[in-house]
């Protein structure tokens, strides 16, 4: 038996008789428009938005630097390796994360297509960039393309973030348009909003810090791209 | 595309690392465009934990590309309908199909909260549970799941996609109704009218009863307990010395 002719042709004959209108609610007029109004404003300026990114970040307990230049992030990446240790990193190929990791003269594990999940696995941090910060919502817009995989920004314990100025964007609509805009021809074959570090609210719906992903999420936002 | 909202991060792994990616998802969660995510994953996650959005939001579009470095070697995604057609059959109970699953209803239902998720033994709890399985699984075992409401409306105030909850759930019990109850449950209905109708038998039956309780409580639980499918579980509430029509005549008196 074909499924899906069966399922389509039980759904063309359902919808045959109209809703009761009596019982469905009047909510499916406006309800789109009338929703921005419930979250919070942005901009209007990108000092504004990285104002903003900054404020959500903190309260979603992610650590958010600005850098002024690529020997200035150098510095604050080799401090944070000092800090907690890194025996061992990842990274992809990418031309703002691999040179910066490679300053580090911490052992570098590259992400390439013949690798094996449990390298990834040891390493202490994982280094990414990404397609968009969002200020609205203090996320981060990472794609299979712009972040090295899949596994890299979610298997380490420490995901570290490199963004640049240009990166910043208000809201959720216009991080769908960058990427319809972005991969028109290609879409990557996993986007991912990364909102904060790894949590679960599972046990007695009180929200633990650190549950499968990393625990920590550090975001480096380059001011100059030179 | 599938979008799989998140806070852990183990959906993300899970679509990461093995060679195969089997995703089942209802067939009323088709939505026309990648872009309504942009209103639908904040209003979940409002709606569910509070937060404006959860941790990981994560759309996967297939297997993994030629030139990605990982994600799985095969993509399958099963189209679930197991009842649901059914739902969208009844125009009455068509809507109850927008839900997506945030969860606010439940919080919200003070049945829900007084009893936990665990005494609905269904997948769906809460409000929606209650108005979804009687009609996904069947009426006849289900249906006093639509009775367990107050009909306060709560439920249906907090929705966030304007599900009419307790309209559903009347809509229902009036289905109940409709059908013929069974022979035990009718002739139960009848001995109730009979004893209630007639004040000094209603008395009496009140009296044997709370001489019941009393008597079978030093065996609650046990095998000579009465009340022992109700006591395996959880208490009954201890017989008051006295009902609420001695009471009145002491004080009258």
């Amino acid at each position: 038996v074909n499924g899906r002719a069966a399922i389509l042709a039980r759904i063309q004959s359902a919808l045959a008789r109209p809703t009761d209108v009596s019982i469905r609610g009047d909510s499916s007029t406006t309800a789109d428009r009338a929703f921005s109004r419930f979250l919070p404003r942005v901009g209007p300026d990108a000092d504004a938005l990285a104002r903003q990114f900054a404020e959500n970040a903190a309260s979603l307990h992610a650590e958010f630097h600005h850098v002024d230049s690529r020997d200035h992030l150098v510095e604050r990446l080799r401090e944070l390796a000092t800090e907690n240790d890194w025996r061992t990193i990842a990274t992809h190929d990418g031309p703002l994360a691999k040179p910066a990791s490679e300053a580090l003269r911490v052992p570098l594990h590259c992400v390439g297509p013949d690798d094996d999940a449990a390298t990834l696995a040891q390493c202490d941090a994982g280094i990414s960039e990404c397609d968009a910060l969002i200020a609205q919502t203090g996320s981060v817009l990472v794609t299979a393309a712009s972040a090295g995989g899949r596994a890299l920004s979610v298997l380490t314990p420490h995901h570290v973030v490199l963004a640049t100025r240009s990166q910043l964007t208000p809201d959720l609509p216009t991080a769908f348009e960058l990427l319809a805009r972005k991969y028109a021809d290609a879409c990557p074959s996993m986007i991912s909003f990364i909102t904060g570090p790894s949590r679960t609210g599972d046990i007695e719906r009180t929200l633990v810090l650190g549950a499968h992903g990393p625990r920590r999420l550090t975001l480096f936002l380059l001011e100059s791209e030179e | 595309m599938i979008s799989i909202t998140e806070n852990e991060g183990n959906a993300r792994l899970t679509t990461s690392i093995p060679r195969i990616h089997i995703a089942v998802m209802g067939i009323e969660k088709v939505i026309p465009r990648l872009a309504d995510l942009a209103l639908l994953l904040p209003v979940l996650a409002t709606s569910a934990t509070g937060q404006t959005l959860t941790c990981y939001n994560t759309m996967i579009g297939g297997p993994r590309q030629p030139g990605e470095v990982d994600g799985p070697d095969e993509f399958h995604v099963i189209l679930l309908d197991n009842g649901r057609t059914r739902l969208l059959a009844d125009p009455g109970l068509r809507d109850a199909l927008r839900c997506i699953r945030c969860g606010a209803c439940l919080n919200i239902c003070p049945v829900y909260r007084n009893i936990g998720g665990h005494a609905y033994d269904t997948t769906y709890q809460g409000p929606i549970g209650a108005v979804i399985t009687p009609h996904l699984q069947d009426l006849t075992n289900w249906k006093h799941l639509a009775f367990a409401s107050s009909l306060c409306g709560a439920c249906t105030e907090t929705c966030p996609v304007g599900i009419r909850l307790h309209d559903h759930l009347h809509h229902t019990r009036s289905m109940v109704a409709e059908r013929k109850t069974s022979g035990l449950e009718a002739m139960m209905a009848r001995m109730y009218a009979f004893a209630a109708l007639r004040p000094g038998l209603f008395q009496w039956c009140g009296r044997q009863m709370r001489r019941t309780l009393r008597m079978t409580t030093r065996f609650r639980g046990g095998r000579l307990d009465p009340f022992r499918a109700w006591r395996h579980t959880r208490d009954l509430p201890a017989a008051p010395a006295k009902s609420f029509h001695d009471l009145w005549k002491e004080r009258k008196a």
